[in-house]
């Protein structure tokens, strides 16, 4: 639910990096962490298990003055990967306002990619909201790697809504197309709020 | 059904401000924050310099969050109210309907007694206020193009990245 708040000329965005199992959501989040102007940041959370793998979510505050007076905040979210955390992952995503899907380009895990997809649209839906209204963009990540399908493959596989949406290749180890998708989504929302609905050639 | 928006006007929020001191006032609590159920601050009160509101403020959202599920697996509905003791600090939660939480911190310089009697006051209040908030019409945010109405490319820039590895070093 982003919100804006007249008094404090504030708007509020939650933006929820969803995906499978260790397909890089937490180092998205850790590399925007680290290479983001200090005053655009707050402090980062993290509810890990002893493996670091995530238990709850990942929490990264960002600040941006951008729209008149506004100042804009947007908090991203991770999700817990793991299929057998998914009331958590359900939690998470309430009142989300933007998604990033990021997927693992390795071919070993499209089945983990299309299932992880799957089960967003249909948590999603039990909040009453549909990919038709959120705005999301995909992640094809790991692009380093020598096992990876095509990006024309996982297009055929995740981005085949009527309505296709961005797609960024990158490898988050090294930040390559993190702040694009990062800018990208942030863009798709602030659009949003500001102009009413827009389709994403619009932006 | 799309995502709800959430509009606060300034006429509310002065009015959730003045029932937050008000409450710090009759309870002596330290700090109170109001906190929708996504996490976002709407107002804070008290002493809070030092505490990471934002955090506290997401943390607390998440907890509610996931006690509403404990809940249901033990047959309740949900627990309205939720308090975190430790040595010094404690935290009280106590839910304004669907929509928020309040959330207290307070020492040992005032009872948990005092701190649940006046969150009850509060929350009643702040329910109100709430109720209004939800018939009032959500808006689109107008800006004139010249007070910087376009969007940049990059809202975030990356820093210089003096870390990233460069194999010819």
């Amino acid at each position: 639910m982003s919100s804006i708040n007249f008094a404090t000329k504030e708007i509020l965005c939650k933006i929820v990096y969803y995906g499978p199992a260790l397909s890089g959501k937490t180092t998205n989040l850790l590399y925007i962490h680290k290479n983001i102007p200090e005053e655009q940041k707050s402090q980062m959370i993290s509810l890990a298990t002893e493996s670091d793998r995530t238990l709850f979510f990942d929490f990264l505050p960002l600040e941006t003055k951008l729209i008149g007076d506004y100042k804009a905040r947007f908090q991203l979210y991770t999700v817990p990967g793991q299929v057998y955390y998914n009331a958590t992952r359900k939690l998470v995503l309430r009142g989300v306002d933007g998604i990033v899907f990021v997927a693992d380009s390795q071919w070993e895990r499209q089945k983990d990619n299309v299932e992880s997809f799957a089960n967003m649209e249909g948590n999603l839906r039990e909040y009453g909201y549909s990919l038709d209204e959120i705005p999301y963009v995909l992640q094809y990540n790991k692009r380093d790697l020598v096992n990876i399908a095509p990006r024309e493959y996982m297009d055929f596989l995740l981005n085949r809504r009527k309505k296709r949406v961005l797609v960024f290749e990158s490898v988050a180890t090294t930040g390559i197309g993190v702040f694009d998708t990062l800018n990208a989504i942030c863009r798709l929302l602030l659009a949003k709020l500001v102009r009413g609905q827009l389709t994403v050639e619009e932006v | 059904m799309p995502p709800e928006r959430r509009v606060i006007f300034e006429e509310e929020q002065r009015q959730i401000e003045s029932i937050l001191r008000d409450f710090l006032k009759n309870s002596e609590a330290k700090g109170v924050l109001v906190v929708d159920m996504s996490g976002a601050l709407i107002n804070g009160q008290g002493f809070l310099q030092r505490f990471d509101t934002e955090a506290l403020g997401v943390l607390a959202a998440g907890t509610v969050a996931s006690t509403r599920q404990m809940a249901r697996i033990v047959g309740e509905p949900l627990f309205t109210d939720l308090f975190h003791q430790g040595k010094r600090s404690h935290l009280y939660l106590s839910l304004i309907g669907d929509e928020a939480v309040l959330v207290v911190i307070f020492d040992n310089t005032t009872t948990l007694g005092l701190v649940r009697l006046y969150s009850q006051q509060a929350v009643k209040s702040l329910k109100q206020i709430y109720a209004k908030l939800s018939s009032r019409e959500a808006q689109p945010l107008k800006v004139e193009p010249s007070k910087g109405g376009e969007l940049p490319e990059s809202i975030f820039k990356e820093k210089e990245n003096k870390d990233k590895q460069n194999p010819g070093e």
